[in-house]
């Protein structure tokens, strides 16, 4: 099964951190990291800068509204996610109790969507070049797609695979440019779970890390060469139009690797 | 140290600040990005505020900031923590001569770097108000205290402000560039937005004591001058510095001597500024002959009319009211049919308007707004229902925070 773990935390603490405690924070990251990815299990993972830098894209009536700011003000914010690929729930809840973040926020737990057979994207072996792009001309965004899944349940077999398809587009379209890294759908929150410590106990409850009307239901990963074309990429997500794109610079760790 | 060397360098560093600050942050910016860039050109100054009085004002003052600067800059950047881009940028500006970048002070490009920091802090992506305080900060190159005094919050809380939206150009990659012709006239939107939003609350401050801030204004006026040229003359760039010039010629009559509002039934026409006016109304005219007028065009006209009449009672209100109709089919926004509503009862008498006026209470944008209590009080007063005009004024005096107009109703408010 494969998960995400998403790493809710106050932004404020790190604002008041000083250099020393920033330092250890992510030294401590990069240690848990590559415990993680050494097991061969991890999938993709990204620290975000904070939610100060992030702009929410919203698409109505075919025209664009572009906002400062992130999808939703809240007390802990969203600043980074792992993705695995776990044997069961308890071994992803395990792994979420060992990011450091856990120790003073929240990780929650989603699964990732199961895509329907014969709907993930073909192999590149028929796709011309992919062009390489690079942090030298391009940065890295996290878009977060955040919409009511509500509506998901209402709607109609046909209507969700019209959407469907509009997403299986998006994504060819972004693999063929090279501005996909990666990106997943994330299946409900009702299937979420939150997971914090206190002290050396871990606490593990039910349901995501904050009950809004609107949800995270998924993300991309891309390059794009400035804000302006991260946005212009949030815009063509079938998202945009019911919901909300938050776009988020992703930090450069590239120094802890 | 002779006290006229010190009121020369004083003067020099004054019009360093008011004219050349922002084309010189605008060609560093474009060198090494807008963090580097601010704090290297503030310590430039620091030193020429230091230095001038004694050794006297260099020939080319701009050119001297810039070269500082630009040193500056450098070794900002080689103390940064080195990544591979840095390290690129350091050398770039290494290798750039002094001479070719102070030639560059002298090149027409310049402008085009004033053009994009003119974008980049009026991007969509920054909130509204923010976009107004950079813009301030960085075109018109006031200080943080100054920005912070008019949005009424403390310095401490501005300094927050703009270091945060730096940090949200920087970190975000908010472009600094021109954006394509294609995108020019949306992203225009904004930036003209902003100077309109610079040059209202110069015109009646949100809060206060005085009616009006003319530096404010005065300010807003100049940058959309600087954006004419910038923008060679976008008839949207044109219509809105002919409003607000067609407004600003007003200023010396808004008020008296100690500060009371006038209205403009009760302006001395003889104040107003008629070569301002003539000016305002030139450039109306080249922007229509661009092409269909935009919601600034047709405000400019009506403003155009007021300025037109030699008294207040020969104003055209029935082409005014005619223009705000045609503004209410761009501009969907209450406060315009309210305008119109009183453009109208001067010609269909105040029962008419005050329906029309009545009309609106409870529409969202307008309900609760002083204005249309004001609008509701006037008419009242005019047809001779005293009481509920002196209730009308009363509701108004409790909405409006700025103090000028708080006594002008009040006076109006005695007369009903």
């Amino acid at each position: 099964m494969q998960y995400v773990l998403l790493i809710h935390a106050a932004e404020s603490r790190f604002a008041n951190s000083t250099p020393a405690e920033g330092e250890a924070v992510m030294q401590a990251y990069g240690e848990y990291t590559k415990a993680l990815f050494s097991t061969g299990r991890a999938g993709d993972c990204a620290a975000l800068e904070p939610t100060h830098t992030a702009t929410s894209v919203l698409v109505r009536d075919a025209k664009r509204a572009v906002k400062d700011g992130p999808f939703a003000e809240t007390r802990e914010q969203l600043g980074g996610y792992y993705s695995i690929d776990a044997e069961s729930e308890e071994e992803a809840l395990t792994w979420a109790a060992k990011i450091p973040g856990a120790r003073f926020g929240t990780i929650e737990v989603r699964p990732i969507m199961a895509m329907p057979s014969g709907a993930a994207p073909q192999s590149s072996s028929a796709a011309a070049e992919v062009p390489k792009l690079s942090a030298e001309t391009h940065k890295q965004y996290l878009l977060l797609l955040y919409e009511n899944e509500r509506a998901w349940e209402t709607m109609s077999e046909a209507e969700r695979g019209a959407v469907f398809a509009r997403y299986m587009q998006f994504s060819a379209e972004i693999r063929a440019s090279g501005q996909f890294i990666a990106g997943e759908p994330l299946d409900s929150v009702t299937k979420a779970r939150s997971v914090s410590l206190d002290g050396a106990k871990r606490v593990v409850r039910d349901g995501p890390f904050a009950e809004t009307r609107e949800q995270l239901g998924g993300y991309y990963r891309v390059w794009a060469k400035n804000l302006d074309e991260a946005v212009a990429l949030a815009a063509k997500i079938p998202a945009s139009e019911t919901g909300t794109v938050e776009v988020r610079p992703v930090m450069d760790t590239r120094a802890y690797a | 140290m002779l006290p006229d060397a010190q009121r020369e360098a004083r003067d020099a560093i004054q019009r360093f600040v008011r004219d050349d600050r922002a084309r010189v942050l605008a060609a560093l910016v474009k060198r090494c990005g807008f963090d580097v860039a601010e704090d290297a050109l503030d310590t430039a100054i620091e030193l020429a505020v230091r230095q001038w009085p004694d050794e006297g004002v260099p020939a080319s003052p701009a050119a001297w900031v810039m070269a500082v600067a630009r040193r500056r800059a450098i070794d900002a950047l080689r103390r940064r923590v080195v990544h591979s881009q840095a390290r690129a940028t350091v050398r770039a500006m290494r290798d750039e001569h002094d001479a070719n970048a102070l030639a560059a002070l002298e090149d027409e490009s310049f402008g085009d770097d004033r053009l994009r920091l003119f974008f980049t802090c009026c991007h969509p992506a920054i909130a509204e108000d923010t976009r107004i305080a950079l813009a301030l900060r960085w075109l018109s190159g006031l200080s943080t205290e100054d920005v912070a005094r008019a949005f009424c919050v403390a310095p401490t809380t501005m300094a927050q402000r703009l270091f945060r939206a730096k940090a949200k150009i920087e970190t975000a990659g908010i472009p600094y560039e021109v954006p394509e012709k294609s995108e020019l006239r949306g992203r225009l939107a904004s930036v003209l937005q902003v100077l309109y939003a610079i040059f209202n609350e110069g015109y009646v401050a949100t809060t206060g004591a005085s009616l009006q801030r003319i530096d404010l204004s005065d300010e807003a006026v100049r940058l959309a001058e600087l954006l004419c040229v910038l923008v060679e003359g976008h008839p949207d760039a044109l219509s809105l510095l002919a409003l607000l010039l067609l407004v600003h010629a007003r200023r010396a009559a808004r008020t008296t001597q100690d500060g009371e509002m006038i209205a403009l039934d009760e302006q001395d026409r003889g104040l107003w500024d008629r070569a301002m006016i003539a000016r305002g109304k030139s450039l109306l005219d080249r922007a229509l002959r661009a092409g269909p007028p935009s919601a600034y065009a047709i405000e400019a006209a009506i403003q155009a009319l007021h300025d037109d009449a030699i008294r207040y009672e020969q104003t055209d209100f029935a082409q005014i009211a005619d223009l705000y109709r045609l503004l209410r089919a761009k501009v969907d926004a209450p406060i315009v049919a309210l305008n119109e509503a009183v453009a109208r009862s001067m010609i269909e008498g105040p029962e008419a308007g005050l329906r029309a006026v009545l009309a609106l209470e409870g529409v969202e944008g307008v309900d609760g707004h002083h204005a249309l209590y004001a609008a509701k009080a006037d008419l009242l007063r005019r047809i001779g229902r005293s009481d509920e005009a002196r209730r009308a004024y009363d509701e108004a005096i409790a909405a409006t925070r700025n103090e000028a107009e708080r006594r002008f109703l009040a006076r109006r408010r005695a007369s009903a």
